[in-house]
């Protein structure tokens, strides 16, 4: 529970434990220095930042300047920078330890990740004397033609589509001659219809494919050859006709890859990559680039994202949130979460599992002790149910509800009710808005992770005819892998169960969200009646 | 001068951009009014199904119980149900009085509040007005609206109510969007995503079912939905350029299309088609500009200048989330909010 009494009014974010490291020297860690300065906090850079990267894309040029006029005032970029690198990130009670590759070591409260990445590398099949395209090329001479080439064997990214579109017109309006080769046009909400409109009346040439790839050869047969690239190309829009199109540049629009990222963040972030191998997961807990390592951010082309737009929307919100994250950690505004018994050896099981970050060692040379972040801690409780001295407990939902939860079952007998546990957050709230089978009892927890196999096997032996688990979809954790620990737990104590009590009691395992009522109560209906047939 | 708690933000709109607006604020600790015209908070995103598979999809519809219950929970957040704004008095400085409506019963509440944000969302193009599409005339044309409405109660069997084998369905992209007749020449950004997402966890359910989808262009912008469209063409779903015109009945019942296939016309046959129908602007948008001072844009979504500062509307103290600006996905929504947060922040930061 939140307590809001707190005035956060004259609290100095010029701290140095206040402060957030920005990594990264280009437009990037411009914008994030620029969307966390905006709020009040004070940031930190690896290094001396300047606002050009070739890398960022944007359906508009006027915005473009706009957005870069004030990242380039001098006032802004004269700051001091650590000019380091670091090399290892630890957690460090409510905040982050830096150590820098000049031996420094300073302490943060946030991490923001806001490296540019290199452009993707051209893709094979075309030849190796094109560039990738950048936002920023020079505009060709007159009579001189460019090809820019969307959609090859993978569909470009509208924002980069768009860039590229734009700069055939521009490039067509200063004198040249621009051939857009394309498969889908590319649209981005109001943006797209009137940008291809305008670069089809100025004469840019628009050619469109189907399932044949076009076919890029470089022409360097003779030195004094008019044109270095020949494409040939069926235009679907003109029969499946066979185009030949000559030209003397051509930019393959490439969607970005993640590379160039400093080996610290990979180590702390190795195992949030997304299905492109670029930082953060797909889940729908990482919205903007927020990893589920509380207060670590990534923002920008090492996220994924070259869209510029996209990317100062992400800085802005990863922003406020830090500043949810410092004022947190100022007031240590929530109360305590967990308990630590005396039982706990130090084994630090919890600190290597837990998603958040949100356990520490605070090492003493008599009798080191772990320590529980509140702020971060979202209690899924993987750590109370892998915890091997079970020294760890949940406050809101201890060990003591679930024995007063298997009193009840052998209170009222062998083999009257199945128990349903379910991850509050999916099938507690699916519950809220259906009525389950009368032989079936409902027992939220925070996460499915809760679950550990002691509780799952003494549900057993309690008397219930059966024990679902519900967890949210894989992917979809807010914990990360909650939901994925409760399905080995489920899979273990089924292996276990039918080899002693051959197939008598059913332990089983489904996903669910909070937006699946229907299904839920389809889902515990047929586990009633499953129960029942190996009871019969 | 009025000290932060004095300063209270209206959010008008409970669905997703609003609600992520709220519950940004109150992390932040910066009271709150949200004021919703229907009885329910989360909007359209509290209608969608889920479309997770083997593992979630990342359709981010379920963001908003996370974002409601958040919301509704905040200690410094007053919600207001079946209210609209129905006056403003406009200050350069400090607080404005603004008057809001009960539609029930018409009574008036008056409030002090600091700045205003419109998240009013968007309205669903309906399909009955172009009559080709035989929406709500044929039998087996629904909407994706409809679609998810089905998938929501469980109840994919009704596509296939003759247990058949094999099942034709197929998705017209585009209805209401990228369409100069209507002014509606824009890209409703959430489509193709959607119409991918719904075939694989279709097909996941009822691997009977054979999907084609018929598109203009296809749009796969940020992170998934590339590789989901290559798993969606791994399970052999069609992707055929160019949505057709017209949609008839066929004797047998079937619903009948004419493609063009090397410049001749074939007729193909479908169980059943779904319009993904496109995000237009909210019907409540031009009296609130009104009532606000805020403009509209050519297509009559809020205008928000250049792309560089979406958050603020031309009007100081206005700000503007959300698909009310223009068409956007859950995500895009969510993302924005965090970027009228910061401004609002960073506003009374330079206010005070």
């Amino acid at each position: 529970m939140l307590n809001y009494e707190l005035q956060t009014e004259n609290i100095d974010y010029g701290t140095q434990k206040l402060s957030l490291l920005v990594v990264g020297k280009g437009l990037t860690a411009c914008i994030v220095t620029s969307a966390i300065e905006a709020l009040g906090l004070c940031a930190v850079n690896t290094d001396d930042i300047t606002p050009y990267s070739g890398l960022f894309h944007s359906c508009d040029q006027a915005s473009l300047q706009s957005i870069l006029e004030p990242l380039s005032k001098a006032s802004f970029l004269s700051r001091t920078s650590l000019n380091a690198t670091p090399l290892e990130i630890a957690q460090n009670g409510h905040g982050f330890s830096v150590t820098f590759d000049n031996g420094l070591q300073r302490t943060f409260s946030c991490v923001f990740l806001a490296v540019d990445t290199l452009p993707a590398p051209l893709p094979e099949g075309i030849p190796k004397e094109a560039k990738v395209f950048e936002p920023e090329i020079k505009n060709s001479l007159p009579g001189q033609s460019i090809c820019f080439l969307l959609d090859y064997k993978e569909i470009t990214d509208p924002a980069i589509g768009l860039s590229a579109i734009r700069t055939a017109l521009d490039n067509q309006l200063a004198g040249g001659e621009s051939v857009v080769i394309l498969q889908h046009t590319p649209v981005k909400g109001f943006f797209g219809e009137s940008l291809y409109e305008s670069a089809r009346i100025a004469g840019v040439k628009f050619i469109r494919f189907g399932d044949h790839q076009p076919k890029i050869l470089s022409v360097n047969d003779s030195k004094d050859a008019a044109f270095r690239f020949r494409i040939e190309v069926k235009d679907i829009i003109q029969n499946g006709d066979d185009i030949i199109v000559e030209c003397h540049e051509i930019f393959p629009a490439i969607n970005p890859i993640s590379t160039n990222v400093p080996a610290a963040f990979k180590k702390l972030l190795s195992d949030e990559t997304d299905t492109n191998g670029s930082l953060i997961q797909d889940s729908v807990h990482c919205v903007a680039g927020k990893s589920f390592r509380r207060g670590v951010y990534c923002v920008g082309p090492a996220s994924g994202c070259v869209d510029l737009i996209q990317t100062l929307n992400a800085a802005a919100t990863n922003a406020v949130d830090a500043k949810f994250w410092v004022e947190q950690i100022v007031h240590n505004m929530r109360e305590d979460i967990m308990t630590v018994s005396d039982q706990c050896v130090r084994c630090l099981t919890c600190l290597r599992l837990c998603p958040h970050m949100a356990i520490s060692l605070k090492a003493e040379t008599s009798r080191s002790s772990v320590i529980v972040s509140s702020s971060r801690c979202l209690e899924c409780g993987i750590c109370v149910a892998e915890c091997p001295m079970t020294a760890l407990d949940l406050n809101a939902f201890s060990e003591g509800l679930f024995i007063k939860l298997l009193q009840r079952l052998q209170d009222e007998g062998a083999g009257k009710h199945v128990v349903v546990f379910g991850c509050y957050r999916s099938a507690g709230r699916a519950m809220s808005v259906v009525q389950l089978h009368e032989e079936a009892i409902f027992f939220p927890v925070s996460c499915a992770g809760r679950l550990s196999e002691s509780i799952l096997s003494a549900t057993v032996l309690a008397c219930a005819r059966g024990v679902l688990v519900l967890g949210c979809h894989h992917g979809n954790c807010r914990s990360n892998n909650g939901t994925d620990w409760a399905k080995a737990r489920v899979e273990s104590i089924c292996g276990r169960l039918n080899s002693v009590l051959s197939n008598s009691v059913i332990v089983s395992y489904q996903t669910l969200a909070a937006n699946e009522p229907a299904r839920m109560v389809k889902i515990v209906n047929e586990f009633v009646g499953s129960t029942k047939q190996t009871c019969d | 001068m009025l000290r932060t708690d004095e300063r209270k933000i209206m959010i008008i709109g409970g669905g997703i951009a609003g609600l992520a607006v709220g519950k940004s604020l109150s992390d932040n600790r910066i009271p709150f009014v949200l004021v919703e015209k229907t009885d329910e908070l989360g909007g359209h995103s509290k209608s969608w199904a889920c479309m997770a598979t083997e593992g979630c999809l990342s359709c981010h519809g379920c963001l908003v119980y996370d974002y409601d219950d958040e919301v509704s929970s905040s200690q410094i957040g007053q919600i207001y149900l079946g209210h609209e704004l129905s006056h403003v008095e406009r200050s350069s400085k400090g607080n404005q009085k603004v008057r809001i409506r009960n539609i029930q019963n018409g009574d008036e509440t008056e409030l002090e509040v600091y700045s205003i944000v419109i998240a009013v969302g968007f309205d669903v193009f309906d399909p009955k007005e172009k009559s080709f599409w035989g929406y709500g005339r044929i039998d087996g044309v629904m909407t994706l609206a409809d679609l998810n409405i089905i998938m929501r109660l469980d109840q994919t069997e009704k596509l296939n109510p003759s247990q058949k084998d094999s099942v034709d369905l197929a998705f017209f992209q585009c209805v209401g969007s990228r369409d100069k007749s209507i002014g509606c020449n824009y890209c409703s950004q959430y489509c193709c995503g959607a119409a991918i997402r719904a075939t694989l966890k279709l097909i996941h359910e009822r691997p009977e079912f054979h999907f084609t989808i018929f598109y203009i262009d296809l749009q796969l912008p940020g992170k998934t939905l590339p590789s989901l469209m290559d798993e969606a063409r791994a399970k052999g779903v069609s992707f055929l350029q160019g949505v057709p015109g017209e949609i008839s009945q066929a004797e047998d019942g079937k619903l009948q299309v004419l493609l063009e296939v090397d410049g001749i016309n074939v007729a193909k046959e479908f169980d059943r088609i779904i319009l993904s129908v496109g995000q237009q602007p909210p019907s409540s948008a031009a009296l609130l500009s009104h009532i606000l001072g805020a403009p509209l844009n050519e297509f009559g979504f809020f205008d928000t200048g250049t792309l560089a500062d979406p958050a603020r509307s031309a009007v100081g103290g206005v700000y503007v989330v959300g698909s009310c600006s223009g068409p956007a996905t859950i995500e895009d929504s969510v993302l924005s909010a965090g970027r009228v947060v910061s401004a609002i922040i960073a506003d009374m930061n330079e206010a005070r």
